[in-house]
C-alpha cells in the first residue's frame, strides 16, 4: 500500500508540474521566450485566488480568477513590453527578471509575507481510505483534471484552427505572416495562453504548493527541469517530463529524504547527456 | 601583447573572485570565542559622569523584511515600532534613533548591513535578527566594533550559548529550552516512542536533537528521524514514511501545510503531534476552517502567547491587535520587550552609552515584567523566561474562530535546563547529533 501512495502521489504531483510546464514550454517552445518570471506568475495566480475566495467563499470563481487574469497579465507583458524587444537577449532576460522583482515585492505590499494557502471547497477536501492511509481526494482531482487538460491542449493545437497557425507560426513566422497571418497577435495569444495555464495551475496547486515570498523560485527551477527533459515546446516531452519527475521526486524522498531534489537532477543530468534535446524535443 | 592581454585578464578575474568571496568568508568567520573574564555578580552600574553626550542615542534593528519567512521579521519590526511609540523617542534626556535594515535572509548581507549600522549611523546596539545564520556572521564584527546586540528572534544554542561576558543579549526562544521542555511535557502526556520529523536547518537539528536528548533521558525512545528541506511544500512523501508504530510525532517545522496535509492522509488523531508548525494565532486568523482544523489538538511550545492572563500582556494584546489588526507571538513580542529592555539599561546609566562596559552591564542587569512574564538575563547573557506549550483548539474572539490555548506553562526556564551550565556545556554541541538520533541513549559523547 505505501507503495502504491507513492506513485498516486508522484502522479498528482506530476500532474500539477504538466499543467504548469505546459504553458512555460509552449511560450518556449513556439516563441523562443524565456520567461524568467513564470515561477512569479503562479505565485501571483495563487495570491489572486487565495483573495477572491476568501471574499466570495467560491472555489471555482477563485479557480478562474486566477486563470483568466494571469492570462490578460500575459497577454499585456507581451503586448506592451516583450513585443518591443529582440528575443533571446539579454534585454529580455532583465525584462523578465524585472518582472519578477516587481510582483515579488508588489505582492508582498498587497498579501504581506505570510503564507496563504487558498481553501479547497467542501467537495475535494476529506480523504478515500486506502488500508490504514486515507489518499486526499484533492489529489485524486489533480490527476484527473492534469489528464483532462492534457487532452485538451492536444486537441487545441492539433485539431482546431488557432492550434495551426501557432504551428505555422512555429515552423516559419515569416511565411505564416506572408500568407496573412498575424504573427504579431498571435504571438500575444500565446504568451496569454502560456501565461494562463500558469493561473490555472495556482488555482488547481495553490492548496499545497502554496503563496510565499520564495514559491516563485521554486516553481521556476521545476518547471525549467521538467521542460529541459521533456524537450523544448514538447507537449508530450511535458507530460511524461512531469510525471517521471513527480515520482520519482516522492520515492526519492520517502526513501532517502536527506537527499531531497537529488534525484530530479540526477534524471536531468542523464537526460542532458544522453538525450540533449530532451526526451521528446526536435530542436 | 597576446601574453599581456590573458594576464590582463587572469589578475581581472582573480580580483573579482576575491571581492566577491570576501564577503562569504566573512560571515562564515567563527564567532569570537567566549570571553575568559568572568562576569561580575550584578551589582549597582557607577552612575556616569554628570555631563553626558546630548547627541541622539542611535539604536539599530536588523532583521529578515524580505525572504522565506520574512513574516516573523515584519513582526518583530511591528513589535518594536509599537514599543518605540509608547516609550517614546526620549530617554534620560536623550533622543532616541532607531534604524532598520533589511537582512535579506542572507548572512554576507545581514553583515554589510550591520557595517552600515554601526559606520554611517553610528549605532551603539543592534536588535533583531531573525536568522542564526545571519546572527554568527554579524557577531565577531560587533563585537570587534564593541557594539551591543540584542538578539529577539533566532535561537542557535551551540555557539551562542558559551558567549559569556560578551556584548551579545539574547531574549528570544532557545532550542534547548524549546525542545527539552516539549519532551518533558511529551513524556508526562504519556508519550513513549517518538518519530522526529523536522526541517533541515540549524534550529531543527538543535531542536530536535535538544527534544531527543531529554525525551530518552526520562525514559523514553526516539525511533526515527527524518529532515526535509526548508522549501518543502508536499510533505506527502514524508507523511507516508512517517514509522506507524510511534505514539508521537514531534517536529519543527514552519508551514501549516504540514498539519494540513498530515489530516488529509488520515494520521490526524492516529499519531498525535507535537510540532512547531506556525499554527500561532496570527496564522491561525488566516486558514481557512478546514486548514483551522486539520491543527485543532496539535501541541507546540512557543515563548510567548497572547492568552497569557496578565495586565502587561492584555495592553500588549489590545494595542497590538488595534495597531495592526493581528495578533501578536513570539516574533512580535521579541521586538517589543527587547526595546523596552534597552531602554532600561539606558535610564540606568543616565544616558551614558558612550561607556560601553557601564551599558553592557546595565543592560546585563536589566530585569523587567513583560508580556510574556519576568524577563531576566543569565551570567551567559541569555534570559530566564517562561515558555508555553499551545494547543489549537476552536474558540471564538472576536473574528477568529481558532486560537491557540495554554496547555502548559514552564516557568523562569533558563538556556540550560534541564542542566546546570556546566553539564551542558560539557557536552557536543546539539547538532552534531543529526542523524544519530534513533536509539541513541547516551548524550555525553558522539
Amino acid at each position: 500500500m505505501t507503495y502504491l501512495l507513492w506513485v498516486l502521489n508522484g502522479v498528482s504531483y506530476g500532474m500539477l508540474l504538466f499543467t504548469l510546464a505546459a504553458g512555460f514550454t509552449i511560450i518556449l517552445g513556439t516563441m523562443n521566450i524565456l520567461n524568467m518570471a513564470y515561477g512569479h506568475f503562479y505565485l501571483l495566480g495563487v495570491y489572486i485566488a487565495f483573495s477572491v475566495i476568501l471574499y466570495t467563499d467560491n472555489w471555482l470563481l477563485g479557480l478562474l480568477a486566477s486563470t483568466f487574469a494571469l492570462g490578460i497579465f500575459g497577454m499585456l507583458v507581451q503586448y506592451g513590453l516583450l513585443a518591443r524587444i529582440p528575443k533571446f537577449t539579454i534585454q529580455q532576460f532583465l525584462l523578465t527578471f524585472g518582472l519578477i522583482l516587481i510582483i515579488q515585492e508588489g505582492t508582498k505590499i498587497v498579501w504581506g509575507a505570510r503564507p496563504l494557502i487558498p481553501p479547497l471547497p467542501g467537495f475535494l477536501t476529506g480523504s478515500l481510505q486506502m488500508g490504514d492511509y486515507g489518499f486526499p481526494i484533492y489529489r485524486i482531482a489533480l490527476i484527473i483534471s492534469g489528464c483532462i487538460i492534457a487532452i485538451l491542449l492536444w486537441l487545441f493545437l492539433e485539431k482546431t484552427k488557432w492550434g495551426a497557425i501557432i504551428r505555422a507560426g512555429t515552423e516559419d513566422a515569416e511565411m505564416a505572416q506572408g500568407i496573412g497571418l498575424n504573427i504579431p497577435l498571435t504571438w500575444v495569444m500565446i504568451f496569454g495562453m502560456g501565461s494562463l495555464m500558469a493561473g490555472l495551475a495556482a488555482g488547481l496547486g495553490g492548496h499545497f504548493v502554496v503563496g510565499t515570498p520564495v514559491t516563485g523560485w521554486v516553481v521556476f527551477t521545476f518547471v525549467t527541469v521538467v521542460v529541459i527533459i521533456g524537450g523544448t515546446g514538447s507537449l508530450r516531452g511535458a507530460f511524461v517530463a512531469s510525471l517521471l519527475i513527480g515520482i520519482l521526486d516522492n520515492i526519492g524522498r520517502s526513501l532517502f529524504p536527506e537527499l531531497a531534489m537529488f534525484f530530479m537532477f540526477l534524471l536531468l543530468v542523464i537526460v542532458l547527456v544522453s538525450k540533449p534535446k530532451g526526451l521528446f524535443g526536435g530542436r | 601583447m597576446k601574453r599581456k592581454k590573458l594576464l590582463t585578464l587572469f589578475g581581472s578575474i582573480c580580483l573579482v573572485l576575491i571581492l566577491a568571496v570576501l564577503p562569504f568568508m566573512a560571515a562564515c568567520a567563527k564567532p569570537a570565542p567566549p570571553s575568559e573574564e568572568v562576569v561580575p555578580p550584578p551589582e549597582e552600574v557607577v552612575p556616569p559622569p554628570e555631563e553626558v553626550s546630548k547627541e541622539p542615542i542611535r539604536l539599530g534593528f536588523l532583521t529578515r523584511l524580505s525572504g522565506f519567512v520574512s513574516f516573523w521579521g515584519i513582526d518583530c519590526a511591528n513589535g518594536l515600532d509599537l514599543a518605540f511609540e509608547e516609550l517614546g523617542d526620549e530617554v534620560a534626556g536623550r533622543k532616541i534613533e532607531i534604524y532598520k535594515e533589511d537582512t535579506e535572509s542572507n548572512p554576507a548581507v545581514g553583515l554589510s548591513k550591520a557595517q552600515r549600522l554601526v559606520m554611517e549611523r553610528g549605532v551603539c546596539i543592534i536588535m533583531g535578527f531573525g536568522e542564526t545564520s545571519v546572527a554568527r556572521s554579524v557577531y565577531p564584527y560587533t563585537e570587534e566594533e564593541d557594539v551591543l546586540m540584542l538578539i529577539s528572534d533566532c535561537a542557535d544554542d551551540d555557539e551562542l550559548a558559551k558567549t559569556k561576558g560578551t556584548g551579545l543579549f539574547r531574549i528570544s526562544h532557545c532550542s534547548n529550552a524549546f525542545g527539552s521542555v516539549e519532551s518533558d511535557f511529551c513524556y508526562n502526556q504519556g508519550y513513549r516512542r517518538a518519530s522526529i520529523l523536522s526541517l533541515d536547518m540549524k534550529a531543527g537539528h538543535e531542536v530536535s536533537a535538544a527534544f531527543a536528548r531529554n525525551f530518552t533521558r526520562l525514559g523514553g525512545e526516539i525511533i526515527q528521524e527524518t529532515y526535509a528541506p526548508m522549501d518543502t511544500a508536499d510533505w506527502s512523501s514524508y507523511i507516508v514514511a512517517i514509522d506507524r508504530t510511534a505514539d508521537l510525532l514531534y517536529g519543527f517545522n514552519y508551514l501549516p501545510t504540514f498539519l494540513t496535509q498530515y489530516a488529509e492522509y488520515g494520521l490526524k488523531g492516529v499519531i498525535p503531534t507535537q510540532v512547531l508548525a506556525s499554527v500561532d494565532d496570527a496564522t491561525l486568523g488566516w486558514m481557512s476552517e478546514a486548514e483551522a482544523e486539520a491543527a485543532v489538538g496539535n501541541h507546540a511550545i512557543y515563548q510567548y502567547s497572547p492568552w497569557i492572563d496578565t495586565p502587561i500582556n492584555k495592553k500588549f494584546v489590545d494595542n497590538f491587535y488595534a495597531k495592526y489588526e493581528y495578533l501578536p507571538g513570539g516574533s512580535a513580542h521579541g521586538g517589543y520587550a527587547g526595546l523596552y529592555m534597552v531602554y532600561e539599561a539606558i535610564k540606568a546609566i543616565n544616558g551614558n552609552v558612550e561607556d560601553r562596559d557601564a551599558f553592557r552591564q546595565a543592560l546585563l542587569n536589566v530585569e523587567i515584567d513583560a508580556p510574556i512574564g519576568h524577563m531576566k538575563f543569565d551570567d551567559y547573557g541569555m534570559v530566564a523566561q517562561n515558555y508555553y506549550i499551545l494547543e489549537v483548539e476552536k474558540r471564538q474572539w472576536k473574528q477568529h474562530n481558532y486560537l491557540n490555548k495554554i496547555a502548559a506553562t514552564y516557568e523562569m526556564i533558563d538556556q540550560f535546563w534541564p542542566y546546570t551550565a556546566e553539564e551542558y556545556l560539557a557536552m557536543p554541541k546539539l547538532h552534531e547529533f543529526k542523524g544519530t538520533l534513533v536509539g541513541r541513549t547516551d548524550f555525553s559523547k558522539l
